[in-house]
């Protein structure tokens, strides 16, 4: 293995120890839940964003905060906060998104040890030139917000410098997933694994320097193992930070080729951000209302997800589509069915795989997934 | 058209009130003009709960809430010739392919909506769901409405207008009151150019005050369960909420609300109490559960126990309480239904919920609370252990939680709840 993927991988394994490094030599560090949560003002005010993970630990804590129906993902971000893993945090940041994460955030604002806790409020719908206005102030309440834990104002030049920063970062993950789309052999899932959990914990500007001599890389690599020559899969649901659960696809034969997930294209897919524009604020907020849409967002007037899916499994070159769904995930259970319906339509064959955030892919999910890759 | 009749659940014990012979006759004449609409030239629009009515009623486009018919149709389940509530849920997941796992509010209404024809097979209970012209969805009751009017809007290819209601946390934001004053002003827009008429204003105020009135006295209304005995049982007084939500900014609505608070109130003059020998007050967060509401009216009733406010009904009253008073000024009347819509409570975050059941602890002497964690809902059950935690420590009263989906009744387990419930109200004697 690479010396800078053993480097990312040693992060992606262990976040914990390695924030809490960073907060030994006196950085500021600032959890974040949810893709929506706008990075670039929380970096430009010199404050590490850094995403809260849940890992698969069995419940305990969580279990007598939030009824038995709720995702197993909220639940073991919950679980984490309530064991103080996150205590050291300076404050946490939610997107209000879909209704568990806005559940979360109060629970976890009444119940773990008590730090600034700031909410986004994203609109619903993304598509109008009122919603853009109302993200923009949105936006502005929370930068000042950010500002206020720093103790600092946010300059120009900073905010400037911190979308560069993000732009950057983003282009070099677009250059791995057009690489992986072309050679997934040389991009294996768990490699992806780590090269996203740990941009989602390190400074940015430091992951890039890391993630563009890795593409180059792996660009140049070869395999004569006659792996990463099956089926080309294309994986779209909620999200999955699971190296066991994906590598279950690679295991049955099938090559992920590109995502849909939070943990994955929807964290850094979207326009670039102009630095230069007169307002950088409006200009951030363009990104997040045009950037691939969670499921809970309602736009009626332009193309759904469904068509969005099979585009991208076209253009990916995708045999066949696999949604991966974390179980009680409302959202994406509303959408499933239209997406399903265009998938039929189109001709691309698909399956749906449920799966609670502490499990690791059951023997059953392995036959299933082993009989869909056999088919293609 | 023949209409049947709603059979409202009623019980030997629980002493209801009277006017549901006249909420029957109101929610039949709202049938009525619902199926005659096309005939009339009148336009039907699908509409959510939380969504104010009364800028429809006063452009004359007819509100049809799928929420509320395919309620119904679960409800009214348990007649001759018809399924037992269960195999609309059967037929949605194995048809759509939804998930059991989601909102059956959400699933029985997208099986109503789509697949109306289908259903009939089952025997319709109750009343048939007309195809809508156009949907308008707002999202201050919950994130799902918006996500499963998706599916409706994409399979009848109809214009939809989705009203973006942020969530407040804290205090309400001057941004985002401003983003929904624009949007209802869009809302009419859209609503001109699909009906093809202008928006009368003087009728907009009039439904206003209309709406305005209805309010006052359904609110007027719920506080009389405040009185020893109540005169009221909230289980059975939610059936009085389907007007408000359906009919609310009409003439009916305000002249409705005005005959119940009058028989109510007669009650409390003459001294009839929903339960003689009430010896428990218990307040029920946050829907009852609505294929049983007889059932738990009754049992509790053994114990001599009576629910003296219910969080989902109560709330709906407090919808305009924020709002300025009653406004001839039109502009004034969009700023206050944009407030209405904004601030309703299940708009508003955990300690705003927290508020509101000490305010409800307190008004009506409660002595014991059930909590009804809904399987399908993320957006008001999510915070429920939180409530339960939350009333143990600053109102000292005991707290029942059971678990059962309000609509779906595969998610029912009555020995069980039983069990639960008996034990409970056993320990309050």
């Amino acid at each position: 293995m690479s010396e800078i993927l053993e480097r990312l991988y040693g992060v992606a394994a262990d976040p914990i120890p390695y924030l809490r490094s960073w907060k030994a030599v006196g950085r500021k560090i600032i959890g974040w839940v949810c893709t929506y949560v706008p990075e670039e003002l929380v970096h430009a005010a010199g404050m590490l964003p850094a995403r809260v993970f849940g890992d698969q630990t069995p419940l305990s804590l969580a279990d007598h905060r939030l009824p038995p129906f709720m995702c197993t993902y909220v639940k073991e971000i919950l679980e984490s906060g309530l064991r103080g893993d996150y205590d050291f945090l300076d404050g946490i940041v939610f997107a209000y998104m879909c209704d568990p994460i806005k559940d979360l955030s109060d629970i976890w604002a009444r119940n773990v040890r008590p730090m600034p806790r700031e909410n986004v409020v994203v609109p619903v719908k993304m598509n109008t030139a009122a919603t853009r206005d109302y993200f923009v102030g949105e936006l502005e309440r929370f930068r000042a917000r950010v500002e206020a834990i720093a103790g600092a104002p946010i300059t120009p030049a900073a905010l400037r410098a911190s979308i560069d920063v993000y732009n950057r970062h983003r282009a070099a993950f677009r250059r791995l997933y057009a690489l992986r789309a072309e050679r997934p052999e040389v991009v294996r899932v768990a490699d992806i694994w780590a090269i996203l959990r740990s941009s989602m914990v390190m400074p940015k500007e430091e992951h890039t320097a890391l993630l563009e001599p890795l593409v180059d890389e792996l660009a140049g690599v070869t395999r004569h193992d006659g792996k990463g020559r099956g089926p080309r899969l294309f994986v779209t649901g909620n999200l999955c930070d699971h190296p066991p659960l994906l590598g279950l696809i690679e295991e049955c034969g099938g090559v992920v080729v590109s995502d849909d997930l939070c943990t994955g294209t929807r964290y850094f897919d979207g326009p670039g951000i102009d630095p230069d524009a007169p307002n950088p604020l409006a200009s951030i907020a363009d990104f997040y209302l045009n950037k691939p849409a969670c499921a809970v967002k309602c736009n009626y007037q332009i193309a759904d997800r469904g068509e969005f899916i099979a585009a991208r499994a076209r253009a990916t070159g995708a045999d066949g589509v696999i949604f991966l769904l974390v179980k009680f995930c409302s959202p994406q259970n509303f959408e499933y069915p239209l997406a399903r319906d265009v998938l039929r339509r189109e001709g691309i064959p698909h399956i749906l795989l449920e799966y609670e955030w502490n499990e690791r892919g059951s023997g059953q999910m392995q036959t299933r997934l082993s009989a869909f890759i056999e088919t293609l | 058209m023949e209409a049947p009749l709603i059979r409202f659940p009623t019980g030997p014990t629980v002493n209801r009130v009277s006017s549901v012979g006249f909420l029957n006759e109101v929610l039949i004449d709202y049938y009525r003009t619902v199926m005659q609409a096309r005939d009339r030239g009148q336009l039907i629009a699908y509409v959510f709960d939380g969504f104010p009515t009364e800028i429809l009623w006063a452009m004359n486009i007819v509100p049809v809430f799928p929420q509320k018919y395919s309620g119904m149709y679960v409800t009214q389940s348990a007649r001759p010739g018809c399924s037992s509530g269960v195999d609309i849920f059967n037929f949605i997941e194995g048809q759509a392919g939804y998930s059991q796992d989601i909102c059956a509010s959400a699933r029985a209404s997208v099986a109503m909506a789509l697949y109306n024809d289908e259903l009939e097979r089952f025997g319709n209970p109750l009343w048939s769901m007309p195809k809508p012209d156009l949907l308008i969805s707002a999202n201050n009751i919950c994130d799902t409405v918006a996500m499963y009017a998706k599916e409706i809007v994409k399979r009848y290819d109809i214009p939809a207008f989705c009203l973006d209601t942020p969530y407040i946390f804290g205090d309400p934001d001057p941004n985002a009151i401003r983003y929904i004053v624009r949007q209802v002003r869009e809302l009419i827009e859209f609503l001109e150019t699909i009906s093809g008429q202008r928006l009368d204003r003087d009728r907009l105020v009039e439904a206003w005050i209309n709406s305005a009135r209805a309010t006052v006295f359904w609110s007027q209304t719920l506080d009389l369960a405040a009185r020893r005995p109540s005169p009221t049982c909230g289980l059975d007084i939610t059936n009085h909420l389907l007007p408000f939500i359906m009919l609310r900014g009409t003439e009916g609505a305000a002249h409705y609300y005005r005959t119940l608070k009058a028989e109510v109130e007669e009650r409390v003059r003459t001294g009839v109490a929903a339960l003689p020998n009430e010896r428990h007050r218990i307040l029920w967060d946050i829907d009852p559960v609505y294929h049983r509401i007889n059932y738990f009216g009754q049992r509790l009733a053994r114990y001599g126990a009576v629910v003296v406010g219910i969080l989902y009904t109560y709330v709906t009253a407090l919808e305009l309480s924020t709002a300025p008073p009653a406004s001839t000024d039109p502009d004034e009347v969009i700023e206050g239904l944009a407030r209405v819509i904004y601030t309703f409570h299940l708009n508003r975050d955990l300690d705003n919920r927290l508020r509101l059941v000490a305010h409800m602890v307190k008004k009506f002497g409660v002595d014991a609370m059930v909590i009804n964690t809904n399987r399908g809902c993320k957006a008001c059950s999510g915070l429920l252990y939180e409530v339960n935690h939350a009333v143990r420590e600053r109102h000292g009263i005991p707290v029942l939680t059971i678990d059962c989906d309000v609509l779906d009744p595969r998610f029912f387990s009555e020995g069980q709840i039983e069990t639960r419930v008996d034990a409970f109200l056993e320990t309050l004697d």
